[in-house]
């Protein structure tokens, strides 16, 4: 997808509707619109997966089945650069393979809380990961990052809306 | 234990799993394109939940009827190609910080699908929790980028 070209400036035309429409098509707003479709689009699978997990097969069995059929589209969508990215350093690809092991684990986990909590309690506790990933990102790659007090003020929001959400789940 | 402490239990250990994954995969990403990246990552992930598939119930997983596995072939194609390329098309253009704390929101958009659709209850104390949890990581992410 390409990104949309900078629109033309609207001088001495006030009452067109040029700009409003180029502002639409600018790449931040696509990108923002995009990142909005995508977490609609982690939405539903959760609901869908809380559906099938409890009424249609084991969540160990939906895991498998969600990860194979999505292997199966990446393996097309990759098609014409899987022979050229195979050809990265063996390191690059092991990594990558204990990645998918520990986010395939991930879904395996989550399709595991599915079927025994509602999705409005597993949800919003699986959305702490990137907080998670921070963390284990200063700790294990040696970067080094500030921790600012505004840092420290999300995260004890984040913990905050977990408990609440827990408890008000109790 | 209730069930549903379980299930909240295994929600913690998909949140540290799919962290510990985001951290290895920035390792594995310096030259390959992130389809390919995505692919190997899922082929790797795909032999191990095949394998505990298989060890729980080795029947259970070929006992799948054909809608049920249509299901998860959508979920399959929602959740990894479209959702995974959204995500990272949404971080190419608006940045890593504004749109994660997009991303962030998916628990409000569940929640709101679980309302209509599953008949879930949603207490006033569950929204304040959810929408706080959304802030925060807002907050914690636009920290990161800054």
């Amino acid at each position: 997808m390409t990104a949309a070209s900078t629109p033309p400036s609207a001088s001495g035309t006030p009452e067109t509707s040029e700009p409003t429409v180029s502002r639409w098509k600018s790449p931040v707003v696509i990108g923002l619109g995009s990142a909005l479709l995508a977490a609609i689009a982690y939405g539903v699978t959760q609901v869908l997966a809380r559906h099938l997990v409890t009424n249609s097969a084991p969540f160990q069995v939906g895991a498998t089945y969600t990860i194979f059929f999505g292997m199966l589209i990446l393996f097309v969508m990759s098609g014409r650069n899987l022979k050229q990215d195979l050809k990265a350093p063996r390191t690059e690809i092991g990594w990558m393979a204990i990645a998918g092991v520990a986010s395939s684990l991930g879904v395996l986990f989550m399709f595991g809380a599915l079927s025994r909590a509602p999705v409005t309690l597993a949800s919003p506790i699986a959305a702490v990961n990137p907080l998670i990933a921070i963390a284990l990102t200063h700790v294990f790659l040696q970067r080094v990052e500030r921790v600012s007090p505004r840092m420290v003020a999300g995260a004890l929001l984040v913990f905050a809306g977990v408990v609440l959400v827990v408890v008000g789940k109790a | 234990m209730s069930e549903t402490a379980i299930g909240a239990i295994l929600a913690v250990m998909a949140a540290a799993a799919w962290a510990s994954g985001a951290v290895v995969a920035r390792l594995g990403m310096r030259t390959m394109g992130s389809t390919t990246a995505t692919f190997i990552s899922l082929v790797s992930g795909f032999v191990v939940t095949l394998t505990i598939a298989l060890a729980m119930d080795f029947r259970a997983v070929f006992a799948v009827s054909l809608g049920t596995a249509g299901m998860f072939a959508i979920v399959g194609s929602i959740q990894f190609p479209i959702g995974r390329f959204l995500s990272y098309n949404g971080i190419r253009l608006a940045g890593v910080a504004p749109a994660s704390a997009i991303l962030g929101s998916s628990p409000i958009v569940a929640a709101g699908l679980a309302l209509v659709f599953l008949s879930e209850e949603l207490t006033v104390t569950v929204v304040i929790g959810i929408l706080a949890v959304v802030a925060g990581l807002a907050v914690v992410v636009s920290e990161k980028r800054a």
